[in-house]
């Protein structure tokens, strides 16, 4: 009989907490500079071997100004979340986060809830529920975007987070950075058990590779400069399940189509980031296969879906970091494509076009960040989204939609 | 040997540019041609029709195949369709060339309807009645009867109906680019003003074109149309609501539906219902087309001005001597139109004869073969009697 996958991770996860307990206790001869409870810079701290961080996290949005209906709901909340992370005997990392309001995509109201264990630099293993690795901007917490929003291709094609089990760690003189987990669904699909399923372990296996000769330098013209490729699949189930494109207000640009088979997800990424100056990107791709899905019963060609972005960013005042103030100003360019292998036949819209009619959405975003405090964050954006349909076969407005829209941020 | 194969390829080409010839000059008078019970083939996945099936009161698209006399459209979108005829057994249809791409289309067409016959035993009352009203020349729907297949198998006999859209117009009124609407029924509403609000307006009166105009200028105009016919004096009443509305074309309307005693329609037994409204592209006066006539041939008895004066509208027409002479005289030519030749006995009769294997051998059909044996008696009896029974009644209130 097949343990469910959440009983493996938790399993592991205790094995892995119990062992790292074992190692502490054999360190307890050794001096310590600190004792007691003390609060340091938002910490709780217990001696030097325990450090536990509330985390509370409160975004507020007041949309400015459309170019489309007027407004009706001009305030909104972006996120409320609270939590809490830490550190155990210098070798565990954890975090829990519950969510007060569906701000990511995600089918649960608890977001990150997971154990990191250090066995050493190059192999650490976390457990639980996280996020999967993949792209870097999904990876970056939504209190440290650059935008109010991610990129059009990042929401559409990076999955969300999973219950997993993750290796990770930095070998080659800490210049290569590798993730490989197993996950328990399938974009939300449990698969367990499914003779179909594409994996034996569980129903989505990640991995990403990051390469970064300069890291976290404090002077040159490089501070920090990676690159990486990051690699899921896993196998959907049949229907209408392919990810969807949405605008900024969150309406769908795109409609579900007819999938079956593995669905796989490309992506790279770079980063330099300079004194004053950061650029970054990322190339992702998306391809659902359609076994079976034909109107008369056939294979039809894979569903393919693009997205890139470019984004460049400066600090007009304020140091690197979050300690104090600071105003960055940046701008994106993100583009978002939707069809099929088959770009030859007559093309349609249905979830079961063998060449589907080519779609996408370009958007400019314009931003600035104001770092009003450590804790607390201001941004503005304006966007420029179009949706251009070159087949002209959609009855789409392909006119630019204008969006502004603030942010107040509270971040503890 | 040669000579043998160079004969071959002739002929192949020959009959291949016949072939080619005969698709091509196919049109919608030959789909809609009524001589015969038409084909019609669906190719769908068969997860999308269990779906479609089993979730019959969405009006969610699914993708599919269609096939009529060599004829193949591919990618087209269908839907379950109907009120009171919504069936999972049986589902009434809707063919959308067009949903997948605003390219698609089928002998001109953007849709079609295909119509289940779940409320009328005798399968055949709407087709009477729209070739009626074409004979009347009042502008309504071609339909033809066909025997639908589902991915290979029989689905049952259905009606081919024309969609009243853009081509519709185009085809009967010669232009079509102002604003049609169709008519829903929500509760009963006999032509009184609502008032100033015009989201008053916007459930009952579906804009099918013009769909990103404004609000105002999409609904003011309804709203002015029945605050005219509502408040306009007795006096100004004909040149007032004929600025708006087509009396003629309304009256003949009105005048074709109650020899046929459609109880359904602009004078129906809960208000007006099944009707689309026209307002050509010249400020011209809107034009009322009819829709969904399968409660027509009621009973051979059925008042000729039941409904008549509880809707504002015809009881105001007819408190105008001008348009009550009008009306009377346009039902006596309903009834000199369905009597002469004997032709409403004959096409209820020739429409039985034709269905009639098709309707037997249909699986899904709600109704037992002795129902709808009992329904065509009823028509039959209604075609012989209906018109001594309106002159009667044109008689005693004209």
């Amino acid at each position: 009989m097949t343990r469910p996958i959440s009983t493996r991770i938790g399993i592991v996860a205790a094995v892995l907490l119990l062992s790292v307990s074992a190692s502490a206790q054999q360190t307890k001869g050794k001096p310590k500079d600190e004792s007691g409870v003390r609060w340091d810079e938002g910490s709780i701290r217990f001696g030097d071997s325990v450090r536990i961080d509330p985390r509370v996290r409160v975004q507020a949005d007041m949309l400015l100004w459309t170019s489309e209906e007027p407004i009706e709901d001009r305030f909104s909340w972006g996120s409320r979340r609270i939590g809490v992370n830490g550190e155990l005997f210098n070798r565990v990392q954890f975090q829990v986060e519950r969510a007060f309001q569906d701000d990511d995509d995600d089918d649960s109201p608890w977001r990150d809830v997971y154990a990191d264990v250090r066995i050493n630099r190059a192999f650490q293993v976390r457990g639980g529920r996280f996020k999967l690795p993949f792209s870097l901007e999904r990876n970056t917490s939504r209190d440290e975007l650059d935008f109010i929003q991610r990129a059009t291709a990042v929401r559409a094609i990076s999955p969300s987070r999973d219950t997993g089990v993750m290796v990770h760690g930095r070998v080659v003189k800490r210049m290569v950075e590798y993730e490989a987990g197993v996950f328990q669904h399938a974009d939300g699909f449990d698969l367990t058990g499914d003779p179909n399923s594409w994996s034996a372990l569980g129903s989505t296996l990640a991995g990403r590779v990051l390469v970064a000769p300069i890291r976290d330098k404090r002077d040159g013209p490089t501070r920090d400069l990676h690159f990486g490729v990051a690699l899921v699949r896993n196998t959907m189930p049949e229907g209408l399940n392919s990810r969807v494109g949405r605008l900024f207000d969150d309406d769908r640009f795109s409609e579900r189509m007819n999938v079956n088979g593995q669905r796989t997800r490309l992506g790279a990424e770079g980063l330099w980031r300079g004194h004053r100056a950061t650029i970054k990107g990322e190339l992702l791709q998306l391809t659902d296969e359609r076994l079976g899905q034909a109107i008369i019963g056939g294979d039809l060609s894979d569903l393919v879906q693009r997205g890139a972005y470019l984004t460049g960013l400066v600090r007009v005042f304020g140091e690197p970091g979050r300690r104090g103030q600071a105003l960055d100003v940046a701008v994106r360019f993100d583009r978002f494509t939707l069809g099929s292998e088959n770009d030859t036949d007559e093309a349609f819209t249905n979830p079961r076009a063998d060449h589907i009619a080519p779609l996408a959405k370009n958007t400019w975003t314009f931003g600035g960040n104001w770092q009003v405090h450590r804790w607390v964050r201001v941004q503005g954006n304006l966007l420029r989204e179009t949706l251009v349909d070159s087949l002209d076969v959609r009855d789409i407005n392909t006119e630019p939609r204008w969006t502004a829209v603030m942010r107040f941020q509270f971040s503890l | 040997m040669f000579r043998s194969l160079l004969r071959r390829l002739v002929i192949g080409l020959i009959l291949q540019s016949a072939a080619a010839t005969s698709l091509q000059a196919q049109t919608t008078d030959d789909l809609f041609n009524d001589s015969a019970v038409q084909t019609l083939e669906i190719a769908i996945h068969s997860r999308d029709w269990d779906t479609l099936r089993a979730n019959f009161t969405s009006n969610d698209f699914y993708p599919a195949d269609v096939t009529w006399n060599g004829l193949r459209v591919r990618n087209v979108g269908i839907r379950s369709r109907g009120l009171g005829s919504r069936s999972g057994v049986k589902p009434g249809l809707e063919v959308n060339f067009a949903h997948y791409s605003s390219r698609g289309q089928f002998l001109g067409m953007h849709a079609l309807v295909l119509d289940n016959l779940t409320t009328d035993p005798s399968m055949i009352r709407e087709r009477v009645a729209f070739a009626f009203y074409r004979r009347l020349g009042i502008p309504a729907p071609r339909e033809v009867h066909a025997n639908l297949y589902v991915n290979g198998d029989y689905a049952g006999v259905y009606v081919i109906v024309e969609p009243v859209d853009t081509v519709f117009l185009q085809r009967w009124l010669n232009e079509n680019s102002g604003a049609l609407y169709e008519f829903h029924w929500l509760t009963p509403y006999f032509a009184t003003f609502l008032g100033e609000n015009l989201d008053l307006y916007v459930p009952l009166f579906e804009p099918r074109t013009q769909q990103t105009r404004s609000t105002f200028d999409l609904f003011d105009p309804i709203r002015e149309l029945f605050r005219t016919i509502n408040t306009t004096s007795a006096d100004s009443f004909r040149d007032a609501v004929g600025a708006r509305l087509d009396l003629e074309s309304t009256l003949r309307l009105i005048a074709a539906e109650a020899f046929m005693a459609e109880w359904d329609g602009i004078l129906g037994y809960a208000g007006l219902n099944n009707f689309y409204l026209y307002r050509p592209a010249n400020a011209g006066p809107a034009r009322i087309l009819p829709w969904d006539a399968d409660h027509t041939f009621q009973a051979a008895d059925y008042p000729l001005l039941a409904g008549a004066f509880e809707n504002v509208l015809m009881r105001r027409m007819l408190e105008d001597p001008v348009l009550r002479a009008r009306y009377f005289q346009l039902v006596l030519e309903a009834v000199n139109s369905a009597s002469s030749g004997n032709w409403l006995v004959d096409e209820v009769t020739r429409d039985y004869q034709q269905i009639r294997d098709s309707v037997i051998a249909d699986p899904f059909k709600p109704y037992t073969n002795e129902e709808f044996d009992a329904a065509f008696a009823e028509l039959l009896t209604f075609a012989r009697t209906r018109s001594a029974f309106v002159t009667s009644q044109v008689q005693q209130n004209r």
